[in-house]
């Protein structure tokens, strides 16, 4: 009978974490390092093309720090999701540049150009989603918890708006937020 | 083969173990449904409800299935001191939920840094334990189907060994 109720225990305690607790670590993680109006450090990325990057780049437009790992199938979800509502980012002139943290945390997956062109086609050929490497600099500026999906947006001037993730469980968030603040 | 059967019919004829059955496997089906949100396995189709497409749903419905009538069956033999395959049960129940739960959360970062790991050894390391889980999430969710069937079958064809003689006593 112990066993049963262990059984029973693990999958109530297993649900309890993934939907009570994890999350809301997961959306305090971000946090934990940069928060809403902090300047978003100007760490540099090197874009899938190749070319080495940074935040300053984009001055002038909103954009979003979504940082992934291209074997993590929550982030994958994201992009799905991100596929679907891509319009809401496109219409407020807003880039999403979806980073690979660096070295996919340890342990390598596709890379990201061919990541995000499986899960969000549209968003990637319309681009409005920018395929990324973070650089090591850049992975312990944003997130050096080692959290997985989670995002920033950052104003014109570089100034982090907001910060949440997982991506795929706060879209509606980030894209009212968008909405409030994005500019054309 | 037979036999497993005539046990699964004995526990299931009882309307307590039926109901709990029955209870159980929504709950855990639920439980499943939302675990597996987030999986590689609702990945490319389209959704079909509760936010997941068919695969899912499927792997979702037999875990939920599989796994209520594994712990009936077992609280039915471990209260008639029948021998049960609960130890394949808990592996299976840890197998399916381990690298939904652990793959992308924040569940292996945080321990790593409970464990006094500093910020530039946790992003180098955190994805050789998240990235494997993920990796293999498909073949896990299929040990553990494998061992609950094999639980189930082991649990219920003892059920149906001893049934005559224990269930009698009751």
């Amino acid at each position: 009978m112990v066993v049963v109720v262990a059984i029973a225990i693990a999958v109530a305690a297993a649900l309890l974490a993934y939907s009570g607790i994890a999350k809301p670590a997961q959306e305090s993680g971000a946090a934990a390092n940069l928060s809403a109006g902090d300047y978003a450090p100007n760490e540099p990325f090197q874009l899938a093309n190749g070319t080495l990057t940074n935040l300053s780049a984009y001055r002038g437009h909103e954009v979003v720090l979504w940082f992934v790992a291209t074997w993590c199938s929550g982030c994958a979800q994201g992009n799905e999701m991100l596929n679907s509502s891509y319009g809401a980012f496109e219409k407020n002139g807003v880039k999403v540049i979806e980073l690979e943290l660096y070295k996919d945390l340890g342990y390598s997956g596709e890379n990201i150009e061919s990541f995000v062109k499986s899960f969000a086609p549209q968003a990637y050929s319309s681009n409005v989603v920018i395929p990324a490497y973070a650089s090591y600099n850049m992975t312990m500026a944003y997130d050096r918890q080692g959290y997985l999906d989670i995002y920033y947006l950052i104003s014109p001037n570089g100034r982090i708006l907001y910060t949440n993730g997982p991506l795929a469980a706060t879209l509606q968030d980030l894209i009212n937020e968008v909405n409030k603040t994005g500019v054309v | 083969m037979f036999s497993a059967l005539t046990g699964i019919r004995l526990v299931l004829s009882r309307k307590l173990f039926a109901a709990s059955f029955a209870a159980m496997s929504m709950l855990i089906f639920f439980a499943y449904s939302l675990l597996l949100q987030g999986s590689s396995l609702n990945l490319n189709a389209p959704k079909l409800m509760l936010g997941l497409d068919a695969d899912a749903l499927a792997v979702s419905a037999a875990l939920g299935i599989m796994l209520a009538l594994s712990i009936s069956l077992n609280a039915f033999a471990m209260s008639r001191s029948i021998r049960s395959g609960s130890r394949m049960s808990v592996g299976a129940a840890v197998a399916s939920v381990a690298p939904v739960m652990l793959c992308c959360s924040t569940i292996v970062p945080s321990l790593l840094a409970t464990i006094g790991m500093g910020a530039s050894a946790i992003i180098s390391t955190a994805g050789m334990i998240q990235g494997p889980l993920a990796t293999y999430e498909p073949a896990l969710i299929a040990i553990s189907l494998a061992l609950l069937a094999l639980s189930i079958y082991v649990t219920s064809k003892n059920i149906a060994k001893s049934g005559e003689c224990c269930v009698a006593k009751r």
